[in-house]
């Protein structure tokens, strides 16, 4: 664990880590120009501390997709809405 | 109040619908949103009651407001947009646990390009892929509420930045710094959450 800590704060690897972690998190949220996807799916093919770096934005990404559980609406909502709204004046 | 309902447009338009067709936006385009509105309001306030009463005034306040809503827009993002703005303006103010941080200085801290120290948190897909999901409900829900809205409304509600901007009332720029910040700190407490509870890599 240590030693990836190290690793990554030091970032032997990539001299642009900053850059590409802000670009990476861009795709991922599809926000990225055309240009910026392709400098980053280039560049981490030969650049193994973004590419974990992608792949953990990504999984965390997944994680709030799908392992927050959805809270059932309670019985009833919709209709007690309608219900005040059928009374409400027209505007 | 006024204030918590300013509508999504530049330009403030009232459109003249009529009664039917108020009731038929209204059934349309309002309230299939019921369900991820409610969850929304349940991420926010932490709590059922308060999360039903929340989208109640919600869909009163749209409904009073329907003549700013123009037809077939973006009935979801004007929706989210009433529901924060009654978040911040009625419950925060009564709620017994107030934001413990000032975030427009945290902000303002973040804006700094000492940003760029913290993309190093030391998390691995591995530990990641053996959380359950009250862990990570946990790691999110201990995030404070400015920073967790954004992670909800981009990664669980898939809006856009520029929806985000609008829903918020912030510029783009600093919807970009909060996602970032709120990013990194929700990585922080992953990985706490993993070490305490002993996941090896």
């Amino acid at each position: 664990m240590l030693g990836m800590m190290d690793k990554k704060i030091h970032n032997p690897e990539c001299g642009e880590f900053s850059k590409c972690v802000k670009i990476l998190n861009l795709i991922l949220d599809n926000e990225a120009t055309v240009e910026q996807e392709t400098y980053v799916h280039e560049h981490i093919e030969s650049c193994m501390v973004c590419f974990e770096q992608y792949e953990l934005e990504k999984n965390i990404r997944d994680l709030i997709k799908t392992k927050l559980a959805n809270m059932p609406v309670p019985e009833g909502l919709a209709n007690q809405i309608r219900s005040k709204i059928q009374i409400f004046p027209h505007h | 109040m006024n204030e918590a309902i300013e509508i999504m447009e530049e330009r403030p338009v009232k459109y003249e619908y009529n009664r039917r067709e108020q009731l038929e936006i209204f059934e349309r385009e309002f309230l299939p949103h019921l369900d991820a509105m409610y969850n929304f309001a349940y991420r926010l306030t932490l709590d059922e009651d308060d999360s039903k009463d929340l989208v109640q005034d919600t869909f009163m306040k749209a409904y009073r407001f329907i003549n700013s809503f123009q037809k077939g827009t973006n009935s979801k993002a004007w929706l989210y947009r009433i529901l924060k703005n009654s978040f911040i303006n009625d419950f925060r103010k009564k709620s017994k646990t107030p934001a413990k941080v000032d975030y427009q200085e945290v902000e303002n801290f973040y804006n700094s390009d000492d940003v760029d120290e913290q993309n190093t948190v030391d998390l691995r897909v591995e530990t990641l892929k053996d959380m359950i999901g009250d862990e990570v409900s946990n790691a999110l829900n201990s995030l404070a509420v400015d920073f967790r809205t954004v992670i909800i409304l981009c990664d669980l509600e898939g809006f856009t930045y520029e929806e985000m901007a609008k829903i918020l009332d912030i510029p783009i720029g600093t919807v970009r710094s909060r996602l970032h910040r709120a990013r990194n700190l929700l990585k922080e407490k992953l990985r706490e959450y993993a070490a305490s509870m002993g996941y090896r890599e």
